[in-house]
């Protein structure tokens, strides 16, 4: 069940990279300029990160097996989920730098559902097969969903309205 | 008439749980779901996405009727032909790493994947045929980036739980996908 420290560090780089990515990709469209895409991403990544620990601090207080194996448990088992978010950052990347796409948004919320989703499913593999154990995960991810929106809604109303052309 | 019932049942169950829990469907019986209800889920997702595609398109006054129509067909190659090729170089990559599932596997299961996009998508065109809003990425693009959560089950699965292998094939095959649309429907 534990992983090793090698192992978390790994984990926890690359859910970093990855939600380096999506927010940089969201601040293209939110920001003016270099400076405000450097300080969306910036603040958008300490405030992911707070998400994802949030999160485990939320499967702890709703799981007893997990409140008795500790944070370190919890935190492993996000840090599986989130790993999902691979995919998502390399295919946004693609769609935005390759298709031109303005689609970082769509990718930001899916990735942080469906890694919600994954975490469940980590949590139900370790455990019993019960669709509750779903239930904390998809509730934490879809606040952090929510949590991204008004902070890119936020952000947006700050930096003022965006220059056409 | 009654086993039929129970595997209809079996299989809407097996591609339900695609949403949300994919360990459980895929350790299930796939081989039992029948090959027109997998080859349906992704088929029908991706006819409804290149369907709203064209929508969007015509009611911003870049396609007729007709070319409306050739994405719709467009959409249910790609859901069909498309997913089951993508399916099978999934498997090829799997083959290397100790993946012992059969091809015939492989194809069901990346077809089912689809199942959450192919809610999106109907969702998705009930808002467009409602409201008129563009919905083909808030919705398309949407279900089909969900549908990367159950193919990395699929993968994890056939490649032992290997998980970088996992990723990486799991991006490919989203990549090769989102780039069937991109290439075929814009």
């Amino acid at each position: 069940m534990y992983a090793s420290r090698g192992e978390r560090i790994t984990r926890g780089l690359v859910i970093l990279a990855c939600l380096a990515v999506l927010a940089w990709l969201n601040g293209r469209y939110v920001g003016r300029g270099g400076g405000q895409v450097a300080a969306f991403s910036l603040i958008g990544l300490a405030l992911a990160l707070a998400c994802l620990a949030g999160l485990a601090a939320l499967l702890m207080a709703t799981s007893p097996p997990l409140r008795q194996a500790g944070y370190a448990s919890a935190w492993d088992a996000v840090s599986r989920g989130y790993l999902l978010l691979v995919p998502f950052a390399l295919l946004a990347l693609l769609a935005d730098l390759a298709f031109g796409w303005s689609a970082a948004t769509a990718f930001m919320q899916a990735a942080v559902m469906t890694s919600g989703a994954a975490v469940g499913a980590e949590l139900m593999r370790a455990g019993e097969p019960k669709l509750r154990y779903m239930i904390a995960p998809m509730a934490g991810a879809f606040l952090f969903s929510i949590i991204w929106i008004a902070y890119a809604a936020i952000f947006t109303s700050a930096a003022g309205p965006k220059a056409v052309g | 008439m009654e086993a039929a019932g129970a595997n209809a049942v079996s299989s809407v169950r097996s591609a339900l749980s695609m949403i949300l829990n994919p360990a459980q469907a895929l350790r299930g019986a796939m081989e039992r779901v029948p090959w027109p209800f997998c080859l349906s889920v992704s088929g029908l997702a991706f006819t409804l996405f290149f369907l709203q595609t064209g929508l969007d398109m015509k009611a911003a006054g870049t396609a007729s009727a007709g070319k409306v129509a050739g994405f719709t067909f467009l959409g249910l190659a790609l859901g069909t032909a498309g997913v089951a090729l993508v399916a099978a170089l999934a498997w090829a990559c799997s083959r290397p790493l100790g993946g012992g599932r059969p091809l015939s596997w492989t194809v069901r299961a990346f077809c089912l994947a689809y199942t959450p996009t192919l809610i999106f998508c109907l969702v998705g065109m009930f808002v467009n045929l409602v409201s008129g809003w563009y919905t083909a990425v808030a919705f398309g693009v949407t279900g089909a980036l969900w549908a990367l959560y159950p193919m990395i089950s699929i993968v994890k699965e056939m490649t032992g739980e290997k998980i970088l292998a996992s990723l990486l094939i799991t991006t490919v095959c989203g990549g090769l996908v989102l780039s069937g649309w991109a290439l075929l429907g814009i």
